[in-house]
């Protein structure tokens, strides 16, 4: 019940700070480019548009699920604010796991706005097109690419937290968080190649397969294709797997926070 | 037993030098103890002698080498003492973006405090600190010594057997600092214990009960406020009017003195108008011993 309280005042925090609109306002803009980008080259416009809207939502949300979890679980332990919450009768693992559930609850508002925005843009530009074969856009399969997108930030947000209670330094807490994602949507291509290359070494392809199956693999949740292009099916199962997937990691990672934070000395 | 008890705690933190590639320890708690009751306890001492470290320590902040601290019979590491404890910590802060209510909500959220009864407790709280009516706003609206009272004012939500406050008149001025005072008083009076450090020295002697004194980590002295006015007592001041003539006269005596000299004026034909103890100040006091120490280091 704690970790609640501290959710709600996580939740809070994070809704009314400017981040929160502004990476909204962001993602409006982003939507313009998009268009603009469409409107300049030769094809199906809304296909390219939608590439971009989708891939700008994709980061976006990862943008803001790092900062939100890394800032406000920094700030709380550098301006003292977890002295006040962790002298009433709250144990640190509950302060860890309120502050994950307030940064899963605002990343979960900040990817239905994303979705409403990127969505109504997609359509609206679908319908504005002046195609001789209409591009069909299906919003449930956007709706999909939002939910795995909420659950890639879901999965952000628990390293930020992770990152922010291990290092004293903000900068290095985020920069690790964003080498985590960038290094975890690359690593799936780089393994592919590195495994099949003849000139790669034994060594060399067992530390790729390794760091493969160690660090979190965040193109699981890149599922663009599948909403820019009907024909490409995913299996109900995918959804399952991936879910599950993300659970015991973010578990695990959760785990390891509470951990450290449990001994660390403020 | 004490409130509140620590049994020899001896705490040392690693400084890292020369590119962190040389680690030094410096010991910042010598085995310090002491003891709380249902008492006004003022926690002494200069810069960096181990007040807000002591008070990390009682508040599992910081885990000490050795040593142990109980409250109210049960480990400090035992988090539902908790729910009998208020704390303020020096100069706090809270996320500018939420409004107080907003804040005292999350804090009887965390203490059980059902719906019905925290509009009344609020008013309550908000009125002794003379917060009301700014509840609503945002704590960045609220100025530095505001922020102050509301945390202050969070801190009694729970009704605490035990309020531990570092440095909580800093930063305010004589209205807030009256403010907390008072409040201190009136919890000691219902039989609470408060502990609490300050560097304003009047305020100490004026609302300690007992004091400690902790220079370069080791409690120096502690004792009550009446016990150390009599330990440090040099003499009395004697203000005396001969009888008939408007001017005053001034005198200075030893302890054993004072009697004899009483009777000396009264027989001499004087009026005596006031008799004060000549003592060091609780100021006096914390600044020899702060001399003495840093004499033998």
């Amino acid at each position: 019940m704690n970790s609640l309280s501290v959710a709600k005042l996580t939740f809070r925090e994070l809704l009314k700070e400017k981040s929160f609109l502004g990476l909204l306002g962001a993602e409006v803009f982003l939507l313009f480019i998009s268009k603009l980008i469409s409107s300049v080259v030769a094809g199906d416009t809304v296909k390219v548009a939608m590439d971009f809207a989708l891939a700008f939502f994709f980061f976006t949300v990862a943008l803001y699920s790092i900062f939100a979890s890394v800032g406000s679980t920094f700030r709380d332990v550098s301006d003292k604010v977890v002295y006040l919450i962790l002298s009433k009768p709250l144990k640190r693992s509950d302060y860890v796991l309120g502050k994950f559930l307030g940064c899963t609850g605002a990343v979960a508002l900040f990817t239905f706005l994303s979705f409403f925005l990127v969505t109504s843009g997609i359509l609206i530009i679908s319908g504005t097109a002046n195609l001789y074969t209409p591009h069909v856009v299906i919003v449930e399969r956007i709706f999909l690419l939002s939910l795995l997108i909420f659950l890639m930030g879901v999965f952000l947000s628990a390293f930020g937290i992770l990152f922010a209670l291990l290092f004293t330094s903000q900068v290095l807490a985020l920069l690790s968080t964003l080498f985590l994602f960038l290094s975890g949507l690359e690593l799936s291509p780089v393994r592919e190649i590195v495994v099949s290359s003849k000139y790669a070494s034994p060594v060399n392809k067992l530390i790729v397969q390794v760091a493969y199956y160690f660090f979190p693999n965040f193109s699981l949740f890149d599922i663009k294709d599948y909403v820019v292009h009907l024909t490409i099916k995913i299996a109900p199962f995918y959804f399952f797997a991936v879910s599950l997937y993300a659970a015991i990691y973010i578990s695990a990672v959760l785990l390891v926070a509470t951990y450290l934070f449990d001994r660390r000395e403020l | 037993m004490g409130v509140l008890v620590l049994k020899n705690i001896e705490k040392s933190f690693k400084k890292s030098s020369l590119f962190g590639l040389k680690k030094e320890t410096k010991k910042v708690l010598k085995g310090i103890s002491f003891e709380i009751f249902e008492e006004i306890f003022g926690f002494i001492g200069p810069n960096g002698a181990g007040k807000t470290t002591t008070i990390k320590i009682i508040l599992d902040f910081v885990r000490p080498d050795s040593g142990k601290v109980s409250i109210f019979g049960r480990s400090n590491r035992d988090v539902s003492v908790r729910s009998r404890l208020g704390f303020l910590p020096e100069r706090p802060y809270i996320y500018g973006s939420i409004t107080g209510k907003e804040y005292l909500n999350f804090c009887a959220d965390v203490y059980g405090i059902p719906y019905y009864e925290r509009r009344k407790k609020f008013a309550e709280l908000l009125e002794l600190v003379n917060l009301t009516g700014v509840e609503e706003q945002p704590i960045s609206s609220y100025s530095k010594g505001m922020v102050q009272r509301l945390l202050f004012a969070s801190t009694l939500l729970n009704d605490p057997d035990l309020l531990i406050l570092d440095e909580p008149m800093s930063g305010l001025d004589p209205l807030g600092r009256n403010v907390i005072a008072s409040v201190m008083r009136d919890l000691k009076e219902k039989g609470k214990s408060v502990f609490y450090s300050s560097h304003i020295i009047q305020d100490v002697e004026r609302l300690s009960d007992r004091v400690a004194v902790i220079v370069d980590g080791e409690i120096k002295l502690l004792d009550s406020i009446a016990n150390i006015v009599q330990r440090f007592l040099k003499g009395y001041v004697i203000t005396v009017r001969k009888i008939g003539s408007s001017n005053l006269e001034i005198f200075k005596v030893g302890v054993s003195e004072l009697w004899p000299r009483l009777e000396k004026l009264r027989s001499e034909g004087y009026e005596i108008l006031s008799v004060e103890p000549d003592r060091l100040s609780l100021e006096e006091i914390l600044v020899s011993y702060v001399e003495k120490s840093r004499r033998v280091s």
